[in-house]
């Protein structure tokens, strides 16, 4: 699934290792989310989305009608 | 990465090198195989890959969702290399192709047990999900 977090993360003038760190994850683990290469699961995507303070609707691009 | 979990890499390795040299000592010099230095040989090994890949040889403590992930497919992906790895095994030390020739028939029991240990474990744990 794509997402916007790089650009939202730009914008709120977090590092990736910053991000990672109120998340509680590793920075590998947001730069791997952010080049699409895994998806998160669902209490990361919120911790996400409340860290950048956006809806889930904001972060993630569903490809077609949601399918991958 | 701290001094103690370099300290724990490097002796690791000393012992790792060691049970190698050993087995390979006892096998050139007096032809003999040393099947417990072979199994601690692996267990050295695992532990070095370990280290090498989480930084600590009893592998990550607190690992984050894709260490998790990475974790969990990496043990699919091994469970079909062990399962070709066991076939390749079989076939080259037995030296035959027909498997009513073959005369080895624990490993022949493993090989047969790597085709269904999966289904059996999948059957198992789906009954978890069912009402």
């Amino acid at each position: 699934m794509k997402n916007n977090i790089k650009e939202l993360r730009e914008q709120c003038n977090i590092s990736q290792g910053k991000l990672a760190e109120r998340c509680d994850v590793t920075r590998q683990t947001i730069n791997a989310i952010e080049n699409n290469k895994y998806d998160p699961s669902l209490k990361l995507a919120f911790d996400i989305a409340r860290v950048l303070g956006v809806t889930m609707e904001e972060l993630f691009i569903p490809y077609g009608n949601g399918e991958k | 990465m701290d001094k103690s979990k370099k300290l724990v890499g490097i002796i690791v390795l000393i012992v790792f090198c060691t049970f190698v040299s050993y087995t390979l000592y006892k096998w050139l010099r007096f032809g003999t195989i040393d099947g417990g230095s072979i199994i601690f040989s692996f267990i050295a090994l695992s532990y070095l890959l370990n280290w090498l890949n989480w930084g600590d040889h009893n592998g990550a403590k607190d690992k984050d969702e894709l260490e998790r992930h990475i974790e969990t497919q990496s043990a699919k992906v091994g469970y079909y290399v062990l399962m070709i790895m066991a076939c390749l095994i079989l076939f080259i030390s037995e030296g035959v192709s027909n498997l009513n020739d073959m005369k080895n028939y624990p490993l022949l029991l493993v090989v047969g047990l790597t085709f269904v240990t999966s289904p059996i474990i999948e059957f198992i744990y789906s009954r978890k999900f069912k009402n």
